[in-house]
């Protein structure tokens, strides 16, 4: 295979969980990345050095500890300011420490003002599907479009 | 203070497998609350106070501020606390009960926490310089190596009765092949060894079979038995640590499978799990009723099956196991140079950890007897087989129809 685009994997600071973003990069891979996945407790420093050296099609932040509403935020807000980084920026997993929707849509909220693209929270509707879509999408647009047209 | 080591073995004698729940508070009242009702639960049981995660990562300002707003923190801050209230924890635990109290902390720099400990006289922990630093932090191996060396040498010179467990059988939880977890027990036991402490325990925690288990724990005591002295340490047993069942009969049966295999080996101490594992930490309640559930499993006739043992998969555990312990020690005379130079080499690594200094060459696949079995090279499975085999014990055990 070769991969003609690279997706950055990463999740925030305080999260020492590594299964979800060992999952992510095979799922990345599958559809088609290269993916540089920078392991559990990621610095936002090095998230952004990250970017600054080296463009990226998209950044992939994976949490479930959680705090991701906090520090997600935090971090989406950095990539906007600090790096070039124009491209998607997505967060998923379990976005806060609560599982109703209305925080849950609070939050999402929040973390698209920060600058995320859209938000996957999976803790009680399945934005797995539609996650793997539009990544899927961003590799393949001419399959996509055949896709929505044929929809 | 009671010798740990010492205190298992007599229990384990006496009344079969010591039980210990994983438990930790951040208020000090929670904390004694929870001690006290292990202590006095009707299981045959240790204590623990498990530390938070910013005393782990030395982040004391942020445990301060945490217990100035009384915000709830996932563990005790032993560092912040002052040593004469938890030294009070400790000796009405010893004074009502007779009972030793393990700290649990997953710390890759552990030097403050021990030297606390040695402040208030506690001797028993558990970690190592690999189990915790790979799997749950980005600092560099070699740092993990110098800070555990001196926080070791700081244990053993200010206790009498120092004891640390090596986590190296929990490496990432899941999906590891037990030839790597059993190397590296005794691997980062004789480290532990070299620098001053005195009993150590061997860990291992529960994988797909209780068939493999059982081969793998009896390749790990026997190894153990070549190298450390007899009566000088013992064996503990996990419950899964990986995604867990969700059902309260999937608890019973994943719990009943491990205790089995416990009972097989002669495994001396278990840390148990509860029911409510796939949603949150338990509460003080749940863990006396999993300990006490535990206990009923063991002293009861016919709850546990018995493990049938695999003579070909322990002898397969064994051979490999002591081809990585002895080609790790042959990599250099020092004792962490050579078990730097392993994991450098890539003779030592551990699947799927994203670690810096951890080569990511190996997998592990389910053989179809539900085995872990590790592989070098290109990958076998894609995203989706993958997590299936993440979820292999939520599918055995609560048997979804």
């Amino acid at each position: 295979m070769t991969f003609s685009k690279t997706a950055l994997l990463t999740t925030v600071p305080s999260d020492s969980h590594s299964w979800n973003l060992v999952f992510m990069e095979f799922l990345l891979t599958d559809i088609g990345y290269k993916v540089e996945n920078l392991g559990p407790n990621t610095p936002m420093d090095e998230v952004i050095a990250r970017l600054n050296r080296h463009p990226s099609a998209m950044v992939v932040v994976s949490t479930v500890n959680g705090h991701g509403y906090i520090e997600g935020a935090e971090l989406a807000l950095r990539i906007r300011s600090e790096t070039k980084h124009t491209d998607g920026v997505y967060i998923g997993g379990k976005i806060c420490t609560e599982n109703d929707p209305q925080t849950i849509a609070r939050h999402s909220a929040t973390l698209r003002a920060a600058g995320f693209d859209e938000v996957f929270d999976d803790s009680v509707a399945n934005s797995f599907d539609a996650f793997q879509e539009l990544v899927s999408a961003q590799l393949y647009p001419e399959h996509y479009l055949e896709k929505r047209v044929a929809r | 203070m009671i010798d740990f080591n010492t205190h298992v073995l007599e229990r384990f004698n006496a009344h079969g497998p010591v039980l210990q729940p994983r438990m930790g508070f951040s208020d000090p009242a929670r904390m004694q609350a929870g001690l006290e009702a292990t202590a006095a639960s009707r299981a045959n049981t240790v204590c623990t106070i498990t530390l938070d995660a910013f005393t782990r990562v030395n982040n004391l300002e942020a445990a301060q501020r945490a217990i100035d707003s009384e915000s709830m923190l996932n563990g005790y801050p032993i560092v912040n606390h002052p040593p004469a209230q938890t030294r009070a924890l400790i000796d009405q635990i010893d004074a009502r009960y007779r009972l030793p109290v393990q700290v649990r902390h997953g710390s890759p720099d552990p030097l403050h926490i021990f030297e606390r400990m040695v402040e208030i006289g506690l001797p028993t922990t558990e970690g190592g310089p690999i189990s915790y630093c790979l799997p749950y932090s980005r600092t560099p191996l070699r740092e993990a190596f110098g800070h555990w060396e001196k926080a070791c040498q700081v244990l053993s010179s200010g206790v009498d009765n120092s004891h640390i467990e090596s986590f190296a059988g929990c490496m990432m939880g899941q999906m590891c092949d037990p030839v790597v977890l059993v190397a590296l027990n005794i691997l980062e036991g004789l480290f532990l060894r070299a620098h001053g402490i005195k009993t150590l325990s061997f860990s291992y925690a529960q994988g797909t079979s209780p068939v493999q288990d059982r081969a793998a724990v009896t390749a790990l005591q026997q190894l153990a038995a070549d190298y450390f002295e007899p009566g000088s340490y013992h064996f503990v047993g996990y419950v899964f640590m990986g995604f867990f069942p969700r059902s309260l009969g999937g608890f019973c049966r994943i719990t009943g499978d491990a205790l089995a295999m416990i009972r097989a080996t002669g495994v001396q101490r278990v840390i148990i799990k509860t029911p409510v594992e796939s949603r949150r930490i338990p509460r003080v309640e749940e863990n006396i009723a999993a300990l006490e559930y535990c206990d009923y499993c063991l002293n009861t006739d016919g709850v546990l099956p018995q493990i049938p043992f695999d003579s070909q998969e322990h002898e397969r555990v064994l051979r490999s196991a002591k081809r990585l312990i002895e080609g790790a020690l042959a990599h250099d005379s020092n004792l962490s140079e050579a078990l730097l130079g392993a994991f450098d080499s890539g003779l030592l690594s551990i699947p799927y950890c994203l670690h810096p200094d951890n080569k990511r060459g190996a997998g592990t696949v389910l053989t179809p007897e539900n085995y872990y079995h590790g592989f070098q090279g290109e990958r076998v499975e894609n995203a989706f087989s993958f997590l299936a085999a993440l979820r292999q014990n939520i599918r055995t055990y609560d048997c979804v129809l």
